[in-house]
Formats: C-alpha cells, sequence, structure tokens
C-alpha cells in the first residue's frame, strides 16, 4: 500500500515538472526519487543505477506523454486530462494511473523537510457527504439544442438558447442581470426594487437564472431575523410563480419549501413582539396557496407533503403559538379541504393547548396570549370557511367520492389542480387523498351539522356562519335550538362555554355538558380520526341526541338527493345550480329532479354560479350563508 | 437462415468471442430480414471461391460472410465480386514497386522472421520463408506506389508492437497460428525477395553504424551551414531544406553510436535553426538520447527507414554535389545518399516561400511520380430514375399554381446526369450496390429539394444553424448527421453512441419478433406497423464500445450507422432495432475514424495502426488496407465517385488511395500538423484539408497541386464542407468559429500552365483574406461538424463547453 502511495508521488512529482515544461523543457526525475521508491520497494540502488533509471523514467514519461496528446486531439478537447495519459499508459502496456480522473486541477503540496511534491489527497468522510444535506446536484441530460445563428451569414438572431441545467455556466449578460436583480430587490431602493420585480415577472429570458433566484430564495433561513429581507425574498417567489416564461418544473419543491419555512418556522424576527411577522406569516401563507394553486401539478404528492409537514408543526405542543399560527394559514391556504382533514380533527386536543393560553392571565403570559388570540382567530377563519365551503358543498362530507363527481360535472376540461376558478377544495382532496397515508382519513360521516355543532362547541358566537333548520328534526331534538337566527343561538353559549371564548369561560361551570368540558387527559382519550370523533362525541353527549340527529338529518337528506345527484353529474348547469338547492331536505323525492331540470331550462348558462345560492337564501328550509 | 448463424458459429471457434456474440444479437432481432439471407448465403460461396487464392484468407473470408450476412439491404443482390480478385493481382496494377531497393526489402523481411523466431512462431516462420520465395504473396495489394520505403517501416513497427495484443487484421491472441498467419502475409506483401540468412533487427537498425568521428559533426553541420548560407539567395532557400533532415540523422546517428554528451550538444547547437513547423518532432527527438530508445520510438523508426524526400533544383543540386565532394564532406555525403531521396528538377530554383507551401511533413515532400498515376475524379453516371412518384408530387403542385416551371429543369438536370463525364471513372470500376426502391425515392427527394437550393455566392452567404450539445459533460468526440440532415449521431468519450432525431419524427425501433408474428404482412402499412410505438423517443442511446467513440457515420440509406472506437472496434449499429449488428475487429489499435461509402455498403477506416482499411458490410475482414502513413490515420473520407479514399494522418500528409488497387495514387504535403479534417468538393475535383497548425489547405487531384491555402483558423480545423454546389467552402475549428471561403475564386486564380502542373510548383497568393468571406463566432462552442443541407443551409454542430 505505501509503495503504491509512493509510487503515486513520484508520478505526481513528474507531472508536476512537466507543467513547467516552458522552463526546463523537459520532465525531469531525480535520482532521489528514484531511490526512494526503490527503498520502499525493498531494494537498494546505487547512485549509477538510480541515475540511469530516472532518465530511463524520463524519456518513458516523455514518449507517454507524446501519445496521449494523440487522445486530447481526437477527443477534440483543449485540455489533456489523465484520461488522456492513461490511454497512452494502456495502450504502451503500462498500468494506468488511478485515482485522478477529476477534471479539477490538482493541487501540488510540496513537504520542505522531505523535498517532496505530491497531490493533497483529504480525507473524505463518507458519513459526511452521504447525510449531507446539500445533495449535489445530478447531471443533467445531455441534450441538443439548435438555433439559428446566423441567418444569410448575418447578425446573431438570438444568443444561443440557455443550458437547462444549474451546472452550466452564465453568459456575462445574463450574470449581470441577476447581480443587478438581486442588488436592486435587496436593496435599499424601494422604486428600484418595484422594477426589478415587475421585470422578473415579465422577463422571457431568464430560465437560465432560475436556479439562482432559487438559491437566492432559499437564504430566507439565513436571514430569518431580517423581516423585510425576507418579505423581499417572498416578493421574489411571487415575482417568479408569475412569469409565464419560467417553467418553474422541480423548483417548485424549493420554493415551497422556502415559503414554508415563512409559514411555519419561528423566525428570529418574532422574538421581539414589536415585529410584524405575522404578516409576514400571511403573506407567505398566500403565496404557497398560490405556488400551490399554479405550480402543484409540477410535483407529485406535492399536496400530501405539505399537509404533513403543517400537520407535524400544529400536533406538535412544544412549537410556539406563532408556528401554530402558520400552520394554521397553510392549511387554510391550502382549502378548506386540508382544513377538514387536518385542522379539524385535531382541533379538540389543539383547543386545551390554546385554551390553557389564553386562561392564563398573568402577565408573564400576556405576550404568549396575545400569540394565542392571533392562532384563536386564524382557526376561527379556517374553520368558518370549511363550513362555509361544506355547506356549498354538502355532499363532500358525506361520500367520498361526491367531490370528485361533482367536480368532474362541473369542469371536465380541467384536471383538478389546474382549475384557477374552483374554489379552494374542489378536487384536490379527492385528488390527493388515495396517496394520503399518515393523514388522518377523511371521515365521510361527518355531517355538517356535526361538525358545526362541534364548532360552535369550541367557539360559540364567534363563528360567523349560521346554520339554520328551521322545523328541520335537529332543533327538535336536541332541545336547544341551534338554529341559525342570531336570537336562537343565544342558548347555545350556556351549553357549551367551556370551549368558548374566553371571557365566556366563567360559565364554564354551569354547562350542561360539563363532564366534557376540556380537560387535558381527556383529550388523548379523543380519536385522531375525524369519524371516530364524530363517533365518540356522538356517544359520550346525551346518548339520544346525535345518533338521531345524524339519522333523521342524514338520512332522509341521503335518499332524497340521491337521485339528484346523478343529475348533477349529468351537466354542468345544473350541477351549478344545485349547490343552492342540495338541503333542501324535506323536499319529497319526486319533485327534486324534475324541478331542477326544469328550472335549469329556463336559466341563462352565463354567470349564474351563485345566484342559485342567493335565491334560497330566505327560504325556511335552508342554510344561508352571511357573507 | 436459420443454417447461416449455426455455420457461422462453428466456424467462429476460430475467430474472436466479440463478432459471435454480435451474430446472435443480430439474429434475433432481424428475423424479419430473413429474405435477405439466401442472397447472402450465395454470395458466401462466390467469395470462397473467387477469394481462395490464398488458402487462409479464404477460409476466413468464408467464416466472415457466414457471420455478417444477417445484415440485410447494404447487400447488392449479385454477389458482389469480391476486390480481391483485383487485389490478388496486383502485378498489372501501375505500383513502382520496382524502384524498391532491394536490400531495403530483404533486411525488412529479414527482421520479421527473426521477430517470428523470436516469438516462437515456426510455423508462420516457415511459411513466411516458403511464401518470400515465390514472386508475389499478398492476399491484398498493399504498395502505395511510390512510398514503399515508408510501408515496410510501418509494417515493421506494426509487427514489432503487435507482441502483446496480436497482429493483422483478424487476429486473436489465443491463435497464435493463426495470427501469425495473418501477419504474414501482411508483412511479405510486396517484397518479392527470397529468404536469406541471419535475420537480425539490428540489421534495420545499423543503417547508422558510421565510422565518422562524433567530435567532428558540428563541424561538418556548421560547415555545411556556412556554405549555404553563402551561396546565391536562390539557391538558398532550396539547400536549406538539407539542413532538418540532415540534422536529424546526424543527431540520431550520435545517439545510436552512443555518443550520448555529444548528441545533447549538437542538438543544443543547432536545434534553434530549424523550421519551426519542424517543433513537434524536434520535441520527440530531444527526448531521444539512448540507443535503447531508439528502438521502441516508432516515429523515429519511420525516420530511418524511410527516406526524407526533398525536391531540388538540378543547379542547386549540382551546386551542393561539388560543394561536398571538394570538401571530401564524407559524412554528410553519405547521409545524403543513403538516407535522403533529392528529387531533381530542371528548371527555375523555387523561392523560399513556394518551398514552405510544400514541406511541413515528416519525411519531407512527395516525389513528384508519386502524383502522376491517372486519377478519376470526375463523378459516376447519376443513375436513371423513373418518376412516377415525382409526377405525382408535380400533379400537386400544378394544382397549386406553378405549372411548368419545375418540367424543364428536370430535364436539364437529366440531360446533365446523362452526360458521361471525361475524367470519371468505369461505371462499375468498382461493384457498387444496386439502387432500392427507398434509394430511388430519397434521390427523387434530393432532386426536389436541390431545385429550391439556395445559391450561394460571396453575396449570398448561408444561415448557420446551430446544434449545440448541452451537458455533455463525457465529452462529445465524433459528429455525424445524415445527408438529408434527419438524424444527428454523436460519439462521447464515454463510450456512447447517441442518435437524436432532429425532426418531429421519432425514432422507434422495429417490434419484437414475437410481436412481428402477429402483424398482418400483407397490409399497405407494413412497413409502419412493424414500428414499435412505445420505443419512439428523440434520441436513443447505443452502448457497445469500451472506449472513446472517435468516428461516426450514417449509411447513406439511414438504416446503418458505424462508430469507430479507441477499443480497437467498428461497429455497425442498425437504426431500426438500435443494436449492435456486428464488430470489425483489425485494427487493434484506436479506430480514429470511419465513414461510409457514399454509396454505401463500403466504408473506410483508419486508425493508430498507421493503416487504413476498406471494408465492406458484410465482410469482417478488411477488403483493402491502405498502408503507406508514416504515423496514425487520423481522418478518412470517400471520393464522391467511391472509387478513392483519402486519408489525413499525423504525419502531416494527405493521401489519397485507389479503392480498386489499393495503390496510393496522391500525396499531398505541406500542412505542419496532423491532419483532422477532409473534405472533397462535390464535383469530385477538389479535396479540401485543415489540420491542427488552422490552415485549410485546397488541392487539385487531377493536377495533383496545391492550389489553396486558407489562413485565418487560430486552432485546429476540425470540420470542413463544401456547399452543395461547391462554390463556399465552410471551416469549423476549436476555435468557436465557423469561416466561409469563397472556394470558386480559389480555383478560378490558379495559373495552371504546363510547367505548374509538371513540376508542381503553385506561386500562391501570400494572404488568404481575400478568399475568407466571413467568420461567424460560437460564444464557448468549438465547432466539431459541419453540413449542408440539401438546400444549402449550413448546420454546424459542437458541445457547448463551460468556461
Amino acid at each position: 500500500m505505501r509503495v503504491k502511495r509512493e509510487a503515486r508521488r513520484v508520478r505526481c512529482v513528474s507531472l508536476c515538472t512537466m507543467a513547467e515544461r516552458e522552463e526546463r523543457r523537459f520532465v525531469e526525475i531525480p535520482r532521489e526519487s528514484v531511490k526512494l521508491m526503490a527503498e520502499s520497494a525493498g531494494v537498494e540502488l546505487s547512485d549509477d543505477v538510480a541515475a540511469m533509471l530516472a532518465e530511463d523514467v524520463c524519456y518513458r514519461l516523455r514518449e507517454a506523454t507524446q501519445n496521449s496528446s494523440q487522445f486530447l486531439k481526437h477527443a477534440k478537447r483543449r485540455r489533456l486530462t489523465v484520461e488522456d495519459f492513461n490511454r497512452a499508459l494502456r495502450w504502451s502496456n503500462v498500468e494506468a494511473v488511478c485515482g485522478y480522473g477529476s477534471p479539477d486541477p490538482l493541487s501540488f503540496r510540496a513537504l520542505k523537510e522531505a523535498e517532496l511534491y505530491f497531490t493533497e489527497d483529504r480525507e473524505v468522510n463518507l458519513v459526511e457527504l452521504a447525510l449531507a444535506t446539500n445533495i449535489p446536484k445530478g447531471c443533467a441530460e445531455t441534450a441538443v439544442r439548435v438555433h439559428v445563428s446566423y441567418l444569410d451569414g448575418k447578425g446573431n438572431l438570438e444568443s444561443q438558447g440557455s443550458v437547462p441545467s444549474a451546472v452550466s455556466m452564465l453568459t456575462d449578460d445574463l450574470l449581470k442581470y441577476y447581480q443587478h436583480v438581486t442588488r436592486a430587490v435587496l436593496g435599499d431602493d424601494p422604486q428600484l426594487m418595484k422594477v426589478a420585480l415587475q421585470d422578473l415577472r415579465t422577463n422571457s429570458k431568464i430560465a437560465a437564472l432560475l436556479p439562482y433566484f432559487v438559491y437566492v430564495v432559499s437564504g430566507v433561513k439565513s436571514v430569518s431575523h431580517d423581516l423585510e429581507q425576507l418579505n423581499r425574498l417572498l416578493h421574489i417567489v411571487k415575482s417568479l410563480i408569475q412569469n409565464p416564461f419560467l417553467s418553474l418544473g422541480s423548483y417548485v419543491k424549493s420554493l415551497i419549501s422556502s415559503v414554508m419555512y415563512c409559514v411555519l418556522e419561528p423566525l428570529a424576527a418574532s422574538i421581539n413582539p414589536l415585529n410584524d411577522h405575522w404578516t409576514l406569516r400571511d403573506y407567505a401563507a398566500m403565496l404557497l396557496s398560490h405556488i400551490f394553486w399554479t405550480h402543484g401539478d409540477l410535483v407529485s404528492g406535492l399536496y400530501h407533503q405539505i399537509l404533513l409537514s403543517l400537520q407535524k408543526v400544529l400536533v406538535d405542543p412544544v412549537r410556539p403559538l406563532c408556528s401554530h399560527y402558520g400552520a394554521v394559514l397553510g392549511l387554510h391556504a391550502l382549502g378548506w379541504k386540508a382544513v377538514e382533514c387536518v385542522l379539524y380533527p385535531h382541533l379538540a386536543t389543539y383547543w386545551s393547548n390554546l385554551q390553557a393560553v389564553l386562561d392564563d392571565y398573568s402577565v408573564s403570559n400576556a405576550q404568549v396570549k396575545a400569540d394565542g388570540h392571533k392562532v384563536y382567530g386564524a382557526i376561527l377563519v379556517a374553520v368558518e370557511r370549511l363550513l362555509k365551503m361544506r355547506a356549498k358543498c354538502p355532499s363532500a362530507g358525506r361520500d367520498g367520492a361526491c367531490p370528485d363527481q361533482s367536480l368532474l360535472g362541473r369542469s371536465p376540461r380541467l384536471s383538478p389542480l389546474q382549475d384557477p376558478q374552483t374554489e379552494f377544495g374542489y378536487g384536490i382532496g379527492g385528488y390527493l387523498q388515495p396517496s394520503g397515508s399518515g393523514l388522518p382519513s377523511q371521515s365521510p360521516s361527518i355531517s355538517l351539522p356535526e361538525m358545526y355543532r362541534q364548532l360552535y362547541d369550541f367557539f360559540g358566537d364567534s363563528l360567523a356562519v349560521r346554520f339554520g333548520t328551521g322545523s328541520g328534526p335537529w332543533s327538535s331534538e336536541r332541545g336547544t335550538s341551534v338554529i341559525t337566527r342570531a336570537p336562537d343561538v343565544k342558548k347555545e353559549p350556556f351549553v357549551d362555554t367551556g370551549r368558548k371564548m374566553p371571557q365566556l369561560t366563567a360559565h364554564a361551570t354551569i354547562s350542561p355538558r360539563e363532564e366534557e368540558s376540556p380537560r387535558p387527559e381527556q383529550r388523548p382519550a379523543v380519536p385522531q380520526l375525524a369519524s371516530s370523533v364524530a363517533r365518540s362525541r356522538s356517544t359520550s353527549r346525551q346518548g339520544h341526541r346525535a345518533p338521531s340527529v345524524r339519522d333523521v338529518f342524514q338520512k332522509s337528506r341521503f335518499s332524497t338527493r340521491s337521485p339528484q345527484f346523478s343529475f348533477i353529474i349529468a351537466g354542468r348547469q345544473v350541477g351549478r345550480r344545485c349547490q343552492g338547492r342540495l338541503f333542501q331536505t324535506v323536499f319529497p323525492q319526486h319533485h327534486g329532479p324534475s324541478h331542477v331540470s326544469r328550472y335549469a331550462q329556463k336559466l341563462p348558462v352565463i354567470g349564474r354560479t351563485n345566484k342559485p345560492v342567493r335565491k334560497w337564501v330566505h327560504s325556511e328550509n335552508s342554510l344561508y350563508l352571511p357573507l | 437462415m436459420a443454417a447461416l448463424p449455426e455455420d457461422a458459429n462453428e466456424t467462429e471457434s476460430k475467430s474472436d468471442l466479440e463478432v459471435k456474440v454480435e451474430i446472435k444479437v443480430e439474429s434475433d432481432n432481424a428475423e424479419n430480414e430473413a429474405g435477405d439471407g439466401n442472397n447472402v448465403n450465395s454470395s458466401v460461396s462466390n467469395n470462397n471461391n473467387s477469394g481462395g487464392h490464398h488458402a487462409n484468407n479464404g477460409g476466413s473470408c468464408g467464416v466472415e460472410n457466414g457471420s455478417c450476412n444477417s445484415q440485410p439491404p447494404p447487400l447488392p443482390p449479385a454477389p458482389l465480386p469480391p476486390l480481391q480478385v483485383a487485389a490478388t493481382t496486383p502485378i498489372p496494377s501501375p505500383a513502382p514497386q520496382s524502384a524498391l531497393p532491394e536490400s531495403q526489402d530483404r533486411q525488412t523481411l529479414l527482421a520479421v522472421l527473426h521477430f517470428l523466431r523470436k516469438s516462437n512462431l515456426k510455423e508462420s516462420e516457415e511459411i513466411l520463408r516458403r511464401e518470400a520465395g515465390l514472386p508475389k504473396c499478398a492476399d491484398y495489394s498493399l504498395s502505395p506506389g511510390g512510398e514503399s520505403e515508408g510501408t515496410d517501416a510501418s509494417l515493421l513497427s506494426r509487427v514489432t508492437a503487435a507482441v502483446g495484443g496480436g497482429a493483422g487484421a483478424t487476429v486473436s491472441a489465443s491463435s497464435s497460428a493463426a495470427a501469425a498467419a495473418a501477419a504474414v502475409p501482411a508483412a511479405g506483401k510486396g517484397s518479392g525477395v527470397s529468404a536469406q540468412d541471419q535475420p537480425d533487427v539490428s540489421a534495420v537498425l545499423s543503417a547508422y553504424t558510421q565510422q565518422g568521428d562524433p567530435a567532428k559533426y558540428e563541424e561538418y553541420y556548421s560547415g555545411l551551414k556556412r556554405f549555404i548560407e553563402s551561396v546565391l539567395d536562390c539557391h538558398r532557400a532550396e539547400l536549406s531544406q538539407l539542413f532538418y533532415p540532415l540534422f536529424v540523422h546526424m543527431y540520431l546517428e550520435l545517439v545510436y553510436n552512443q555518443h550520448e554528451n555529444e548528441a545533447k550538444a549538437f542538438f543544443e547547437k543547432f536545434h534553434g535553426d530549424q523550421e519551426c513547423y519542424y517543433q513537434d518532432d524536434l520535441r520527440v527527438l530531444a527526448g531521444l538520447t539512448k540507443q535503447e530508445h531508439m528502438r521502441g520510438n516508432e516515429t523515429m523508426l519511420d525516420f530511418r527507414t524511410s527516406k526524407f524526400v526533398l525536391r531540388i533544383s538540378r543547379d542547386s543540386y549540382q551546386l551542393l554535389k561539388r560543394h561536398l565532394q571538394e570538401r571530401q564532406n564524407n559524412q554528410i555525403w553519405s547521409i545524403v545518399q543513403e538516407h535522403l531521396y533529392i528529387d531533381i528538377f530542371d528548371g527555375m530554383p523555387r523561392s523560399k516561400q513556394q518551398i514552405d507551401a510544400m514541406v511541413g511533413s515528416l519525411a519531407g515532400e512527395a516525389k513528384r511520380e508519386a502524383n502522376k498515376a491517372k486519377v478519376f475524379f470526375g463523378l459516376l453516371k447519376e443513375p436513371e430514375i423513373e418518376l412516377p412518384p415525382d409526377d405525382e408530387d408535380e400533379e400537386g403542385e400544378n394544382e397549386e399554381g406553378k405549372p411548368k416551371k419545375k418540367k424543364p429543369k428536370k430535364d436539364s438536370m437529366g440531360s446533365k446526369s446523362k452526360k458521361q463525364d471525361p475524367h470519371a471513372p468505369p461505371q462499375n470500376r468498382i461493384p457498387l450496390p444496386e439502387l432500392k426502391d427507398s434509394d430511388k425515392l430519397d434521390k427523387i427527394m434530393n432532386m426536389k429539394e436541390a431545385t429550391k437550393r439556395v445559391r450561394l455566392g460571396p453575396d449570398c452567404l448561408p444561415s448557420i444553424c446551430f446544434y449545440t450539445f448541452l451537458n455533455a459533460y463525457q465529452g462529445l468526440t465524433a459528429v455525424d448527421l445524415t445527408d438529408d440532415s434527419s438524424l444527428l449521431a454523436g460519439g462521447f468519450a464515454d463510450s456512447t453512441v447517441r442518435v437524436w432525431t432532429v425532426t418531429p419524427k421519432k425514432l422507434r425501433s422495429v417490434k419484437a419478433a414475437s410481436d412481428l408474428g402477429l402483424i398482418d404482412k400483407e397490409s399497405d402499412d407494413v412497413l409502419e406497423r412493424i414500428m414499435d410505438e412505445k420505443t419512439a423517443s428523440e434520441s436513443k442511446i447505443l452502448h457497445g464500445h469500451s472506449g472513446p467513440v472517435y468516428g461516426t457515420s450514417f449509411s447513406p440509406d439511414r438504416n446503418y450507422l458505424l462508430s469507430s472506437s479507441e477499443d480497437g472496434t467498428i461497429r455497425l449499429w442498425s437504426l431500426q432495432t438500435f443494436t449492435c449488428l456486428v464488430g470489425y475487429k483489425g485494427h487493434n489499435y484506436p479506430v480514429w475514424d470511419t465513414q461510409f461509402s457514399p454509396f454505401g455498403y463500403y466504408f473506410i477506416s483508419g486508425g493508430h495502426d498507421r493503416v487504413a482499411r476498406l471494408w465492406a458490410t458484410d465482410h469482417y475482414q478488411p477488403l483493402r488496407i491502405f498502408a503507406g502513413h508514416l504515423a496514425d490515420v487520423t481522418c478518412t473520407r470517400f471520393h464522391p465517385n467511391s472509387n478513392y479514399v483519402a486519408t489525413g494522418s499525423s504525419d502531416r500528409t494527405v493521401r489519397l488511395w485507389d479503392v480498386l488497387n489499393g495503390n496510393c495514387v496522391r500525396i499531398f504535403t505541406g500542412h505542419k500538423g496532423p491532419i483532422h479534417s477532409l473534405s472533397f468538393s462535390p464535383n469530385g475535383k477538389f479535396l479540401a484539408t485543415g489540420a491542427t497548425d488552422g490552415r485549410v489547405l485546397l488541392w487539385d487531384i487531377g493536377h495533383g497541386l496545391m492550389v489553396g491555402e486558407l489562413k485565418a483558423h487560430t486552432n485546429t480545423v476540425y470540420a470542413l464542407r463544401f456547399s452543395r454546389d461547391g462554390e463556399i467552402l465552410a471551416s469549423g475549428s476549436m476555435d468557436n468559429t465557423v469561416r466561409f471561403w469563397d472556394a470558386v475564386k480559389v480555383f478560378e486564380d490558379l495559373e495552371t500552365d504546363d510547367f505548374t502542373a509538371a513540376t508542381g510548383h503553385v506561386n500562391l497568393p501570400e494572404s488568404s483574406q481575400d478568399y475568407l468571406l466571413g467568420t461567424y463566432m460560437t460564444k464557448s462552442t468549438p465547432v466539431t461538424h459541419l453540413h449542408f443541407t440539401r438546400r444549402n443551409l449550413l448546420l454546424a454542430v459542437g458541445a457547448y463547453v463551460p468556461q
């Protein structure tokens, strides 16, 4: 082993001297090197022999070098490589020199004491390499691009197309552009920043720079103390997304991870309460949804991944509240499906923690409490939309296949992910759900009223969404009215104050469902799956009520609705229209289809997406959406 | 068909394994082509009969045919009368072999015998001895006219070098007897000398055993130098040519006689006087300081065994002779006599400029008689093609409203091709494959395209389309485009060959055999049905070589692709199945270039073993071996009429070889560096060559003259191409530029009178700037290939090099 190393070193010496041919003209290997090698091989050489050997070695090396130039020329390269030299060696039946195949220049080091030159051969820590986060990018595919360089012998029409790889080098123009833009965006002049961002949004020739900008954006981690910079980086992201000439490809992932960082991480900037990191999170969450809805189809399984990471943050009680806030925002941004499938099942668990925070009136807790209110607000917004959307598309909640079908019926030409017009939540859940593992699977059995009731338990009157079931069995069974009319609702707070707004906590003790009031030790017992949540709840509550509610409310609806469903699928217009009518549970079965179809024929085709909804707003038997 | 591969396998045991594998692949993949088997079979037997002149060769010929013949269409339906018929009787060929110095030949032969004995190849030695007694024993004619010394030298070195790898064409190391048998005829060819005693390698080397006093060498040399500097200007330039060869030989003599220090001193003192274009050789020379070094150094071996050719006018020669005889300068005189060949001409001494234009090669200029042979440089008559499909098309165009414009044109073209070019070779001088229907269609397409061709000229330069290889980390080493510019092949240093389609039509493979059985063979679109849609892609990668791929070439019918590699093989790939069909072994050393004949079927290859070989796709041994270059054959090109091939070499010469008889018919000297690109003008009259010195030289093939020197490139010229009508020459180089040259002007400006034609002296204009029509830069992409589409759009290809 040692011998080989030595041999290598001597070879290195010779190669080294070869580089200095200009001065010395030829390789010269001192006889000392030869002797050293002989020694390491266990042979003693006399000076004469060593000198002769040295001379011969020099000659052979020269010969090999000359031969190697032939390989250089035929490889149509400019620089002689070790590879060329090895080929020459091989063809003259000499063992090749191994270990110097790297295209990078070899750095030589001199060891003064031993008068030895050798290439630096640093130890490589394989473990470190394997676990390193910056995994080297794979080689891009070899490709051929064609462009017209000169037309009729005149002029460069356009620059030689961009090289689709981060490995490529940039032309000077692009490099300049890159420097100017980054400087402008991250610099002090807001006007300049605007211009730069505007250009990023519209420039069609910056494809080659995309990896660089993505890299810049990934710098969020290093500036987490500076809200301003973070904000600007996010603006870059926004511009890149909006640029129609860029194909983000797999860079979407990188961008999303940068944005998620801003959404979720306890940024250094948020230590200071004066910093408005909330806005940043809002903005990042907005961006997240934007990226996701416009470019989400570029990466498969993205939705799932994002949900997982959001959920991870949400269920981690150790995380600061601002992280939770971000997670809720993120879920909200991903659509009501995400809220339903991640936030809603965890709400009960989470609520207790939040409650604890909000209940603590100590001064030291003031700041945390303020944060808690933020989270509370975010959750409230999220679940309100969830309720709203559930109401709009109730079938989604009850039948897993429904969203897809209704979606297909609505817009058959658009893939679920690409339909920007679609309300959040349409389709995407159904689209990615099958691949979901580790995520709570959406319960098909949670009915809207059930959900509403639970949420109302938590939020009470803070919930801006109201449902009414008029003469429905709901109110009658329940005894207390859950009806949407504002005055009616008033009773409800007394029922569930324990989980309501903090200011109402005083009433908690008199809540009729006191035994069920939030107690931390009970929380884990609540199953994570939404379906089981519902079930356990309903059983633990006043026994007779919930099941019967479900039965009546749902069954009747189901039976009456099913024929309508087949109809909905049949046509887009009809399907849309039906949204407003979905809750007409009391209608006799035979009324439904005929009525709808007749109605559909009468309506103009364009621009009536929401009208039917309005139409039913005042109906006694409907749910209405105040928003 | 079924019987054939078995046959091949049986006989294969003797030949290499590689081919056997190929056959299996082939027979698996190409079952649909079984129909061709019969034809091939007959050609095999025929071959055996005709080629059976030499027992050894005939035998292996049969084998190879068996192995390759599943190889379908390029085969002409009538068995191709192998060239061996002509080759086996090289006597009638005009090769001036009689001019060969007998002693030289004998020495070579002895050296070979010695080598054989040393390697324990008794049997072969005996064969050689026996063969040497015969007047002619060659199974393929190798001797180039006029350069036989060179041939011998390179052969010798080849045999010497073959100790490890096995020599000759088809030799595998395992069968030493076969190896020797193959090597012997190769070496023994052309040397009609009976075997003699004392075979000894040193006999060849001993040319240098000199009696002279080593200390006096410097004196001799400087004496001559003083003399040459004192003569009249007109003679000085001519006599200065002597410096370099004398310097080299004197130095080598010193080294050989082990006067190491004197040699060093001699070198130090005079190497500065030599012309700058000998720098490379001097560098090699400087490394040689010991006698034993000389033994293995092939370059020097060539230098000593081949005569350095000088062209000197009679007057100057007389002057020199008188001087040397007066001074009793025997040392120099004997070198002149022994190692130099002075080609004396009558007339005015040449100017320094004239000389500089022509010298520079490893072994001096070409002798005048080397370029005297008649060359049929004209084009073959275009076959007459009925135009039924064309008529249809014309009808279509008629409807579109340009009715009679095309007709007259077509007629004129037709008549043009009907006229027999006086310089053209007889139509059947070389047996060519018959045109298939698809070929005819292609020709029609070509003619149609030609009518839409842009007429280029100094005022109308072509547009350039650049195909840039991106992310070619593995190193792009070879490129080829099909004639119709539809496919692009790249050879890479990582041993792969990649084929791209550059049209929207995707590349598809033929379906697997089992699926092919299900196809309705009667249907009209059966050709479409056999393709497997699932395999459609823009590019395909061909794996098979085990070294960088240095040459690629598409067959004219676009069904095949050739690739030559560092691993010593040339491979034939099917572009229907994207598999390798045949591996042609023979070079045993890196094969630098390969090219299909413009008519398909034949191909030429050249490599590090200093020979170029002519092959036919259905023979796995070469049909011809063109030996004569003193160094690697770096590039090879077919003449448009397929009767000649041009080879460029790192000995800085270009040679033109006659395919029919294997003779070297032209030697072009003048390049100062290894030649890396060749291109024939479309009319076959001219040849353009580019070298590492960045210069492009133009040659008149008929007269054997240099007709132009184009200087502008600053780095190796790797690509040369004439426009379709020959008006413009495009050159592409490592210096990241494409340049256009006015070829018409170059050829017009040339004043060729009888004197120039007789002496080969041309006056080239000082500057070539007048001819340069344009320089076009790429950003950072060396230009490795150029191609004019049928409409005269220039396609350039190169790999982007990140700085």
